[in-house]
């Protein structure tokens, strides 16, 4: 800062050049300073938006949740399927195993290895292409 | 009563499986993370085998709560 | 409430006690201490978001900028997963977290009951949260809302069977969504009952049990610092994957 002032003072001749010289060394210092504020806006952003963020314990607990609810589901449907039509054991078994399918569905949707409902990919696909869905990671919770 | 018992006790006996999978579980958590931590930059690109395994490690165990759940109530 | 028994029971705390019973026809319809907090709950939200907002300085003070800073919080959360067009749904989705949040939070006083720890509270929420899902999503795209269930780039072979398992899925949403926040909460407060009662019974032990009651008392107080995260996060959760399920109503095939 007292660099140009200093210099300009001293020669009437490369006053512009010098002031444009000030001008430069200011837009660089607001470009950094830009540079830096844009980093710690998307890092807070990266760690405070995303609901993977929070601590593994919560995300262990959400994982877990969401397996066991839509096992309970299945369990819970056969059953009542079982029930109405009297069809033996075989209901049971059929949304046991359906349950089981979309508990593993609800962990890779909230993991965010498979966009949410009514997008191309499933499980299905899944199983013979492992790279499936990396794309979209980190877009959904 | 005493074939209510039984069932009871089947029940149980069954769902011994899924400790089983439980431990096939944790070795494959186990495994992925110490291959993780080995190699992190290769961690993402494998989690959907880890998906896939954690997937038919855990249906074995689902057979067996299959089987407890029908002893209780089929 | 009614903690007068000697001996620590963690339970208990949980227990429903009618304070007016009423009856109709076989139903009981009873006040109870459940329904004096859901009450109060309701209260010490619209009384606090009330006054904080009755000013309207242009200048907010210190309490209006909390009720400022939570309507902005719930609105970018709501604008960011289910878009402008979600914004029809604030209300319903502020209400809902400030509910959450608030009975969370005054289950953290102690001998006041913790409404979120019921699960049929939990679960008649997040059924609300559910039919309205199905309810607008079917109003507003008709049957247009079941390609929902049938996603794109399917085998016809496997779609009656990919079908089954979304739908199996989409019922599983409420189930997580209620135990979720009510296992949290059950969990948290055991926990803080358990180790609580550590300290009485290792004071009663004379001096050595007085200095080792030191340590679960320790316990307690980051434990209770713990719940309080707890009862924002579980508010925090509940309130975001409503957001994301609003979505699913408002554009099915995404």
């Amino acid at each position: 800062m007292s660099d140009p002032q200093e210099t300009a003072g001293k020669a009437g001749l490369p006053d512009r050049q010098k002031l444009k010289t000030g001008e430069g060394a200011l837009d660089d210092r607001l470009a950094r300073l830009n540079e830096k504020l844009d980093a710690k806006t998307v890092r807070d952003t990266a760690d405070g938006d995303n609901i993977r963020g929070k601590s593994g314990m919560g995300q262990a607990l959400r994982l877990s949740s969401e397996f066991v609810a839509a096992i309970l589901v299945g369990a819970g449907l056969g059953w009542a399927f079982d029930y109405a039509f009297g069809t033996g054991p075989f209901g049971m078994i059929g949304f046991l195993m359906l349950g089981f399918a979309a508990g593993i569905l609800n962990i890779m949707r909230a993991t965010g290895r498979v966009s949410d409902f009514g997008a191309p990919v499933q499980g299905e696909h899944v199983k013979s292409d492992f790279t499936v869905g990396s794309d979209d990671e980190g877009k959904s919770a | 009563m005493e074939a209510e018992a039984a069932r009871y006790i089947g029940a149980g006996i069954a769902c011994l499986g899924m400790g089983g999978a439980g431990i096939g579980l944790g070795t494959i958590f186990g495994q992925y993370l110490a291959g993780a931590l080995r190699n992190p930059s290769a961690a993402d690109g494998q989690f959907g085998r880890l998906i896939f395994g954690f997937a038919v490690t855990e249906a074995l165990g689902i057979f067996s709560l299959l089987i407890a759940l029908l002893a209780l109530f089929g | 409430m009614a903690t007068e028994s000697t001996t620590v029971d963690p339970i208990h705390q949980f227990a429903i006690q009618p304070i007016i019973p009423i009856r109709v026809g076989d139903y009981d319809l009873s006040f109870t201490n459940a329904s004096l907090f859901m009450l109060a709950t309701v209260v010490v939200a619209s009384v606090f978001l009330y006054l904080t907002t009755a000013s309207r300085g242009l200048l907010p003070s210190r309490m209006q900028s909390v009720t400022e800073m939570t309507y902005e919080f719930v609105a970018s959360m709501l604008r960011d997963a289910a878009g402008t067009g979600g914004m029809r749904f604030f209300p319903f989705v502020f209400s809902l977290f400030v509910f959450v949040l608030v009975a969370n939070l005054l289950g953290m006083i102690p001998f006041f009951f913790t409404v979120t720890a019921q699960i049929i509270v939990t679960f008649a929420l997040s059924m609300m949260v559910i039919l309205t899902v199905v309810v607008y999503g079917f109003m507003k795209h008709g049957a247009g809302f079941l390609k929902l269930f049938v996603p794109e780039g399917v085998p016809m072979i496997l779609v009656p069977l990919v079908v089954a398992i979304e739908i199996i899925s989409f019922l599983s949403r409420p189930v997580s969504l209620s135990v979720r926040l009510f296992a949290n909460m059950l969990a948290g407060h055991i926990t803080l009952k358990v180790f609580a009662g550590f300290i009485i019974s290792l004071g009663s032990l004379g001096a050595v049990g007085i200095a080792g009651a030191v340590l679960p008392l320790l316990m307690v107080v980051a434990l209770t610092g713990l719940e309080f995260l707890v009862a924002f996060l579980q508010a925090y959760v509940f309130a975001v994957l409503t957001c994301m399920y609003l979505n699913d109503a408002l554009h099915p095939s995404h």
